[in-house]
């Protein structure tokens, strides 16, 4: 599965927005499908809203390739729903994310270092 | 429980748009997603942000999967290469095979002929009320139709010529029709360059005008648009061109000129009344018919028209009726129609073979996989989910066989044009059709995809309680082993009905080729001679001419005799029919030279041949076949009788054996004629021709024979144009070779078939042994012997492929009576060859089935036991 995996998220190919939005969103807390939602928009000041499709299409792959795992437990027992799927990260998937957090630092440095970031410094 | 909003409800149905799969695993949380975001958003803009989303992710996710069972698929196949390879090369064979022969059969067989509303054109003949035989029609007859009849928009008439280019270079013989302007209306083909012919040019005082082909233009004038106007000098004659037609215009009907330098000028015939005689049977006529007239009224009309005529020219016209068929039906031999079909349903029998052969492989894998089946159920897999892939491996399979099938039949296309005989009709119209290798890729997937399902749909029938997984291997779905027998039945049956027949036909032409002409072809050549009107206007300096021919040949030791005839058995000539008074007796017409019997080995039985004293003012004298002398005179002597041709009377002086020539037809591609038919000989020094066939026996080869008579014509006249010689034997070969085809296709089909099944047997049999390993161990174990466990494997295979041979047998006797007509002397439902057919397929399939029965016997008993 992982042999999968890192045809993808190998460091010299990008990840595809989404799935890295959704590493980031499960990089603290595991979430459910909607909260990964709200958090991606929250993040991107509602830039980013993942549609249903998107979302469980990218889920779907991700669990494939064993970057996330569905999980059991619920991260707030007061507030969750039981009949909602949580996500957790995989220790693979923070390592793939890592990578391309990585990545996404070089490219950033390399764009300042071009004077690229001097008109718009958020986008 | 909350209940559903309509818009939820929605939702929940547009989310069938997603695999099954995916809708399973993620549709309850996409709901519940839509219920949340439906709290916080407008429904405007949620539902315009959900339709998006379904538009673009549905098709990924089907993508998606149809990814990934590809590679499954691949991988699937991969592991059983043998299999695999085995199914697409049947399959590839099947389809290339009936691709190629269907696109030959679709040109000449199938397709409408290339004229506008061709369905209304018709050919008309005279047919002779006793026998049913037609013949041409005389130029006067097709007249008095034209002119009585009311049923058609047009008819026209037009025979063959040949007229002698003589420009520039070599004096060039070029092949051609004389025609009615009519034909240009019945045929509506419009000219490329000019106008076509027209009835001004029909008169005797009109400037000669030509009309000529697309292909000598292009040829002879490099496509010259400027090419109207230019004169050409034929037979010593100018000319006009006043015309060029295209490709599709030239004869047309039965008889159809197919030498390569025919059709190439068409003339305006120009009829005198004054000079014609109803007797003349030489030209064809075709009709357009109108268009609120059916066919049956036309015979109607046209049976009244020849009634008149009857009573009005007894002396010619007794017993004489107008035929009409459609020209779609008369422009192909009933015998080269028959025999291609014949080839096209032998051709569908072997695609069906091959389709049963790929059903029985994918059984015989989908068993084997089972156990794999079985596992991925267990894990969850639903039951669609498992039918997709294996419909897509089927796909799979097909889409590779349905282009290697293309491929097939791409490199098989030209093989089958150089097997098809040029004397085909309409073959010229034949190239590999883009629609038809778009049929044959559609067929194949199809049927690729139909008997990819039916093991599917089996496979994903599975019980877990009852899988393989948990009740071992031995546990045989009793109901897919009784299908692939059938398989095997169906398939042997098809196989010994195409073997059967390939064996008749076999025997059929066998036979053909011994049968007794009635002539000696061999060390015999010919060539045609026409001389040109322009130097040659009237009988006197024709007979001069042959006269001087015949004496120059006659000093040439090189040639052991010689002879000048309208034509020679099979090869091109004048074919005409006579009917001689007073019993109106049609028959074959010859006028020959005296020499005519010897040099082709025909045995003058009683008289005398015609000798240098039947000159044209002696009297009028006849030699009649066998055949005709009993039709005619029963027991009475034939010497001495009255013949009467056209209100001339001639005396028998002699009596000659029967000849099989193509002359019942009057077809080239038919073969010899079952029957001899009855003749009448006349003197050509009594009836000068201007075309003669030139006939020679020589020990010598065709170069030299050719050189020598190029070089005497040469002396006599240099602006005379030689045909080519060729041995007569070689016309023999040509007028087979239709029959030749159909056999060698049928031999080379009922091979494939036989090939095919036997893989069908073995794939079975060894399926079979393999899958029985446990339970031959055990009986090996216990001391069954050798033998009883050959047997037992034989009897498994044997049993359906023996039920397959006898109902093969029965199918083959019950349909033999389509056969008889394309059989030469044999009889249809010959019982020695059903005999040998079956024992021919039983004994390939005992060793389709021994090869699997031996490997059963190596089984090691102790390793058998433990491999379960």
């Amino acid at each position: 599965v992982r042999n999968n995996a890192s045809d993808e998220s190998d460091a010299s190919g990008p990840l595809p927005p989404a799935i890295f939005q959704i590493l980031v969103a499960l990089a603290d807390q595991d979430r459910h499908g909607y909260a990964i939602m709200q958090d991606v928009a929250a993040r991107t000041d509602g830039r980013m809203k993942l549609s249903p499709g998107t979302l469980y299409g990218s889920i779907k792959r991700m669990l494939e390739d064993g970057l996330i795992i569905e999980v059991d437990e619920r991260p707030d027992p007061e507030n969750h729903d039981e009949r909602r799927r949580y996500y957790r990260l995989t220790k693979y998937g923070r390592e793939v994310a890592q990578a391309e957090a990585d990545r996404l630092t070089t490219l950033l440095r390399q764009a300042r270092a071009a004077g690229l970031t001097a008109r718009r410094s958020t986008s | 429980m909350i209940r559903n909003s309509p818009g939820e409800r929605w939702y929940g149905r547009l989310l069938r748009l997603y695999p099954k799969d995916f809708r399973d695993e993620f549709g309850g949380e996409m709901t519940r997603l839509y219920r949340d975001r439906g709290r916080r958003e407008p429904w405007w803009s949620l539902w315009s942000h959900l339709l998006l989303d379904l538009i673009r992710t549905a098709p990924t996710e089907h993508v998606a999967i149809l990814l990934q069972d590809l590679r499954h698929a691949w991988r699937g196949l991969r592991r059983t290469p043998v299999i695999t390879a085995t199914a697409i090369l049947t399959l590839a064979l099947g389809v290339g095979a009936s691709t190629a022969v269907f696109s030959v059969v679709h040109a000449v067989v199938l397709r409408p002929l290339p004229y506008p509303d061709s369905s209304a054109l018709v050919e008309l003949f005279e047919s002779d009320r006793k026998t049913g035989s037609g013949m041409r029609a005389s130029a006067l007859n097709y007249l008095s139709w034209s002119e009585r009849s009311q049923s058609f928009d047009a008819i026209a008439a037009f025979g063959s010529t040949g007229l002698t280019l003589t420009d520039d270079g070599d004096p060039e013989m070029l092949g051609g029709s004389v025609v009615t302007a009519s034909l240009f209306k019945v045929l509506r083909v419009a000219p490329i360059v000019g106008r076509t012919l027209q009835p001004d040019d029909e008169q005797r005082a009109s400037p000669p005008v030509v009309v000529i082909s697309e292909r000598l233009w292009r040829t002879r004038f490099g496509g010259d648009p400027g090419i109207v106007g230019r004169s050409m000098t034929l037979d010593g004659q100018r000319y006009q061109v006043v015309g060029v037609m295209p490709r599709v215009f030239r004869e047309v009907g039965r008889q159809q000129a197919t030498a390569t330098a025919a059709g190439q000028i068409f003339v305006p015939m120009i009829i005198d009344r004054a000079q014609e005689n109803r007797a003349n049977h030489t030209l064809r006529v075709v009709g357009r018919l109108r268009r609120d007239v059916p066919l049956e009224q036309a015979r109607i009309e046209m049976g009244r028209v020849a009634a008149a005529l009857e009573s009005e020219f007894p002396a010619t016209n007794t017993n004489a009726g107008v035929g009409i068929e459609r020209l779609f039906d008369t422009t192909l031999e009933p015998q080269v129609h028959r025999a291609l079909l014949l080839v096209l349903g032998a051709v569908t029998m072997v695609f069906l073979i091959a389709c049963a052969n790929v059903a029985n492989l994918t059984l015989v894998r989908g068993a084997r996989r089972q156990t794999e089946l079985a596992l991925r159920t267990a894990l969850g897999a639903g039951r669609s989910r498992l039918v997709r892939q294996l419909l897509t491996e089927s796909s799979c399979l097909a889409a590779i066989s349905g282009v290697a099938g293309v491929g097939v039949a791409a490199i098989a296309h030209p093989l089958v044009l150089t097997l098809v005989p040029a004397t085909v009709p309409r073959l010229e119209e034949l190239r590999l059709d883009l629609n038809i290798l778009a049929l044959g890729l559609v067929v194949s997937i199809v049927s690729g995809i139909v008997f990819g399902v039916l093991p599917a749909l089996r496979a994903s029938r599975l019980d877990l309680s009852n899988s393989p997984l948990l009740v071992g291997r031995a546990t045989t779905d009793a109901s897919r082993a009784r299908l692939r027998q059938v398989l095997i039945a169906a398939q042997v049956g098809v196989a010994t009905m195409l073997l059967v027949a390939a064996a008749l036909l076999l025997q059929g032409f066998v036979r053909l080729q011994r049968v007794s002409l009635g002539f000696e072809p061999n060390g015999v050549f010919t060539s045609r001679i026409a001389l040109p009107r322009s130097a040659y206007p009237d009988a006197e300096r024709t007979g001069q001419f042959y006269q001087r021919l015949v004496d120059a040949l006659r000093s040439s030791a090189q040639l052991r005799s010689f002879a000048l005839a309208t034509s020679a058995p099979f090869a091109p000539g004048v074919r005409a029919s006579v009917r001689l008074s007073p019993l109106s007796q049609g028959a074959a017409e010859h006028i020959v030279s005296g020499g005519y019997f010897q040099v082709l080995g025909i045995p003058i039985v009683a008289g005398r041949s015609f000798n240098d004293r039947d000159t044209p003012g002696a009297a009028p004298v006849a030699i009649v076949s066998q055949r005709l002398a009993s039709q005619l005179w029963a027991n009475a002597n034939p010497l001495g009788q009255p013949v009467e041709r056209g209100g001339r009377s001639y005396e028998v002086i002699g009596v000659v054996g029967d000849v099989r020539g193509s002359d019942v037809q009057g077809a080239r591609g038919g073969g010899p004629d079952r029957e001899p038919r009855a003749a009448v000989y006349f003197a050509a020094t009594q009836m000068p021709q201007r075309s003669l066939t030139l006939i020679v026996a020589s020990n010598g080869d065709s170069t030299s024979v050719s050189g020598l008579i190029r070089q005497t014509v040469r002396q006599l006249d240099p602006a005379l144009p030689v045909q080519p010689v060729r041995p007569l034997a070689d016309w023999l070969v040509e007028s087979v070779a239709p029959t030749r085809l159909t056999t060698r296709l049928a031999a080379l089909f009922a091979v494939c078939a036989l090939l095919l099944a036997s893989v069908g047997i073995y794939g079975v049999v060894a399926y079979s042994v393999a899958s029985r390993t446990k339970e031959i161990g055990v009986r090996m174990a216990i001391g069954a012997s050798r033998r009883r466990v050959i047997g037992l494997v034989l009897r498994e295979g044997m049993t359906w492929a023996g039920a397959g041979v006898v109902v093969g047998l029965l199918a083959a006797f019950a349909a033999a009576r389509l056969l008889t007509a394309l059989l030469f002397d044999v009889p249809a439902r010959d019982p020695l060859t059903f005999a040998a057919a079956g024992a021919g397929v039983t004994l390939v399939a005992l060793l389709a089935s021994t090869i699997p029965a031996l490997r059963a016997v190596r089984i090691d008993p102790t390793i058998a036991m433990r491999a379960e």
